[in-house]
């Protein structure tokens, strides 16, 4: 026998072109916008309405500005979502809740607009919506070090040693070779025949 | 015996066996002899006027020239007697021994990530959409998550990528949804898991994505398939490299060559079709010799998380950019290091089913090219660098030299040129007098042309000899004269290539670095006053130099001749190679087709189904501005905001934000600068700030 598959019907969350372009700012009190607001959710007429009282009770009522109600409202209505993981005895921070949310946070308010006041109401479907949408959140796995590896040495005859020392006969050499083999062997023009500073050894103390 | 690595659960990898051995050693003979014979001969042509430092000069530029183009002759060679000695009947594509599958559930966990930056979004997800398809029906899709690692700029991008995430995740869900009623086993959850995750501050790109991916995420997995923006593989492909990887435990990486697909412009049509013909020849070749010490091409590979966490973070360079400081071109390095650590690193030259799309123009081309070559320029130090394996140091020897040969080219011929004139360009005698220093250069260049063209010829003969990969060339005459095209094409386009390459290097020598541009991908063709702007320093050059060729040694012009042709067309030439219609014009008459064209593998054909689902995403939700819609729209509102919870990683910026939210209510936030659009796009608070106020 496979997993058990529930059998709740949730409707499809609304489409992304339903959103007016421009809010209804202009309706004239506060529980009427959030209701626009909800409707833009995807929640039903009657269901928006009902929700928007809901939140409209929870505001302190000699707040009157409808734009400033308004707002009140809808931070009202983010602090109930965010109580959701809660609610569900889920860590208050788990992303899952905030993802499904994103999506049907409509349907879930449509078919329970009492969960505002009571969300125990809503977290059979809830559950539903999780298990169908598990989706998004990125995974918590231990963190691991990537450490920056050591870029390595060059060998010496690459460093400065090359310049200096052991091989500071390189220069002239290749020098004269070069001359050799145009058929020139006289010392270069204001170059001293005796090798001098090349200005590539280190720079001496200037009490030397 | 084995010997262990410190630090590593799998023994040191045995050494290579005979057979490689043989390979190698034959290459290198080879290589060396021809250029041995080729750079003697050639001191005949050069000191027959005695020695002087400019003969030096170009005798040794012909000598390191000549070994770089025998040594891809002889890997071709070599491919070619591999594709025949492994034949049971003539010629046939290389397989090797089919790995037996494991049950699903005992397949390593593996994560598939898809590193993007500023992309466009619905190419994106429809090639990621098209893999998770494609792996889901191999009955595989539980042992793969998958990642998209955004590593985007542009606040409107940002935002088309969450859209079409959103989208996605809707998309299977619903899938797995309708799965479950039909299949009792299935339980109702979605066809795969796919994951999103933006940085903030995009550290050491490409690579710094990666790496962050594997500090946060890769203990979770076994595998991990890098891809590129662009890239789409055979769910078939992808399940037989994690079985071949999990079966071999010292397997580090396993790359599989990707072939160059769907795209129409004449240029891409070129590159397509030269990967098609001619890219198995030099693969089989390289994979031969290369054996367990291949390299890593950044994407459509398989890699073993564990060995790349702990010894591949990449160096740092000494000094500044673009010489010094954050290793940008990571995949030769990566692939040296895991080597370095006792890893294999695997070129599987057998599978297809890997694709990728390539340029569509010239300039487009040049552009990828700028920043590969400055990234490949770094490698410089790192050849030289004590304790790494000396195939890696050759690898990195190779990627240097693919950008130092164009100025090394130029060089050469600029160098002639002064020769000619300082001999008085007539010692060289009568050029068709046997054992004349003439003589001896003509036949020169006659072997190095033919180095560089056998191998071609190589891969059409192998393409005519199978009757199937004949027609899916588009036929016998189709595919020679498709081959006579793209080399005609080649020799067009080579002069500015070396022009554009030459002045790269320079220019990353002089210590001028790249910025990161996002790579064009679409099929935009150059119009006559880009191709000017871009071009006509390459004309004016080929008509100077012709003139001073003509004036100076009227008897090399001939010889100059292709070079200079392709300097002086290079406008025309940019603006004909970029046709899409020029393209369709070869399709239909199948000409330039490649074996992706006549017969769509499944994966491809996914891809422009899920395209098709993706454009509609974005066209519905194309009435309103990204930036417009992420403050108005409830529902995606909460989605960008339970991404960002998500994604956790805390953000700094010095935007006045209060300023920010009061700019943005007044003007709308499509109206701000970038930096004030991504501090409030990054910040919850803000963001919801300004939601309530739109509604309120």
């Amino acid at each position: 026998m496979g997993p058990e598959v529930s059998t709740v019907s949730i409707p499809p969350k609304r489409e992304l072109a339903d959103v007016p372009a421009l809010p209804a700012a202009a309706a004239p009190d506060a529980e009427q916008r959030v209701a626009a607001y909800l409707a833009a959710l995807g929640v039903g007429a009657a269901s928006a309405d009902r929700v928007a009282q809901a939140l409209g009770r929870q505001i302190d009522p000699a707040l009157a500005d409808p734009a400033e109600r308004a707002a009140a409202m809808l931070e009202s209505l983010d602090r109930w979502a965010d109580s959701l993981p809660q609610t569900l005895g889920l860590a208050d921070t788990d992303g899952r809740v905030a993802f499904v949310l994103a999506t049907h946070l409509g349907p879930l308010l449509d078919r329970h607009p009492e969960a505002i006041e009571s969300p125990d109401t809503a977290v059979e479907m809830l559950r539903e919506l999780l298990n169908r949408y598990p989706n998004g959140l990125l995974p918590d796995w231990p963190r691991r070090e990537m450490p920056r590896q050591p870029l390595g040495e060059l060998p010496s005859v690459l460093t400065g040693e090359f310049w200096s020392g052991t091989y500071r006969w390189a220069i002239p050499a290749v020098d004269r070779g070069v001359r050799g083999m145009r058929g020139d062997l006289s010392p270069p023009a204001g170059t001293p025949a005796v090798a001098g500073p090349s200005g590539l050894e280190p720079p001496k103390a200037p009490d030397a | 015996m084995t010997t262990r690595v410190p630090n590593s659960p799998v023994p040191r990898m045995l050494r290579t066996t005979s057979g490689v051995l043989f390979s190698r050693l034959g290459l290198l003979l080879a290589t060396f002899a021809s250029a041995y014979v080729a750079t003697y001969a050639f001191g005949h042509v050069v000191f027959a006027d005695g020695v002087n430092a400019a003969a030096v000069a170009l005798w040794l530029l012909f000598a390191v020239l000549f070994l770089w183009v025998a040594q891809g002759f002889w890997t071709a060679t070599i491919g070619l007697l591999q594709m025949l000695r492994h034949s049971p009947h003539a010629v046939f594509k290389l397989k090797t021994e089919h790995v037996p599958w494991v049950a699903p559930e005992r397949l390593p966990r593996t994560a598939v990530l898809m590193p993007i930056y500023n992309e466009d979004s619905a190419r994106v997800f429809a090639g990621l959409e098209a893999i998770i398809r494609s792996i889901d029906e191999q009955g595989y899709g539980d042992a793969f998550d998958h990642y998209v690692l955004s590593d985007t700029t542009d606040p409107t991008v940002w935002l088309e990528e969450e859209t079409q995430l959103a989208a996605l995740l809707e998309t299977l869900a619903e899938e797995g949804r309708a799965r479950a009623e039909t299949d009792p086993a299935w339980d109702g959850r979605p066809i795969a898991n796919v994951y999103y995750r933006r940085r903030h501050k995009n550290r050491a790109r490409k690579s710094g994505n990666i790496e962050d991916w594997c500090e946060r995420f890769g203990g979770g997995y076994t595998f991990m398939l890098t891809l590129d923006a662009d890239s789409v593989m055979d769910g078939h492909t992808v399940v037989e490299m994690v079985h071949r990887a999990a079966i071999q435990d010292d397997i580090g990486i396993l790359q599989v060559p990707p072939q160059p697909v769907n795209r129409s412009s004449f240029f891409a049509r070129c590159q397509q079709f030269a990967a098609s013909v001619y890219g198995e020849v030099f693969n089989v070749g390289f994979g031969a010799w290369t054996h367990l010490d291949g390299n890593y091409y950044g994407h459509n590979a398989l890699i073993r998380v564990q060995p790349f966490i702990e010894h591949c973070g990449l160096p740092l360079l000494p000094g500044k950019a673009p010489l010094g400081g954050e290793i940008l071109s990571h995949d030769f390095v990566e692939a040296a290091l895991i080597r370095k650590a006792g890893y294999k690193v695997v070129i599987a030259y057998d599978l297809d089913g890997s694709y990728e799309e390539c340029p569509t123009t010239l300039v487009d081309y040049a552009i990828r090219d700028q920043r590969w070559c400055q990234g490949n320029m770094q490698h410089i130090r790192l050849v030289f660098t004590r304790g790494y394996h000396a195939m890696s140091r050759l690898h990195l020897g190779m990627g240097v030299m693919s950008y130092l040969a164009s100025p090394l080219w130029l060089a050469f011929m600029l160098l002639g040129l002064v020769a000619v004139v300082v001999s008085g360009g007539e010692s060289w005698g009568d050029p068709w007098a046997v054992v004349s220093p003439g003589f001896i250069g003509v036949s020169l260049f006659a072997a190095v042309m033919l180095m560089l063209l056998t191998p071609k010829f190589y891969a059409v003969c192998l393409v005519l000899q199978r009757p199937d990969v004949m027609r899916s060339h588009g036929g016998e005459l189709q595919a020679v004269l498709g081959a006579l095209i793209e080399v005609g094409v080649s020799v067009l386009i080579a002069p500015i290539m070396m022009i554009y390459h030459t002045t790269f290097v320079v220019n990353t020598l002089l210590g001028r670095s790249v910025k990161w541009n996002a790579q064009r991908r679409d099929e935009a063709s150059v119009g006559w006053g880009d191709a000017f702007r871009n071009h006509w320093k390459h004309a004016v050059g080929g008509l100077v130099a012709g003139g001073l060729v003509l004036w100076l040694a009227p008897g090399l012009f001939v010889w100059a001749l292709p070079v200079l042709a392709g300097l002086v067309l290079s406008v025309p030439v940019s603006v004909m190679m970029s046709s899409v219609a020029v393209g369709r014009w070869l399709r239909r008459h199948r000409l330039l087709m490649i074996p992706e064209e006549t017969d769509r593998p499944e994966v491809l054909l996914l891809q422009e189904e899920a395209l098709t689902r993706t454009l509609a995403v974005a066209e519905e939700a194309g009435g309103q501005h990204p930036l417009d819609r992420v403050v108005r729209d409830p529902a995606f509102n909460r989605f960008h905001l339970a991404t960002l919870a998500s994604n956790g990683e805390p953000f700094e910026s010095t935007v006045n934000v209060a300023a920010a939210i009061e700019s943005a209510r007044e003007k709308g936030l499509a109206a701000l600068e970038r930096p004030e659009q991504v501090a409030l796009l990054s910040n919850a608070h803000a963001l919801r700030r300004l939601h309530h106020a739109a509604w309120a």
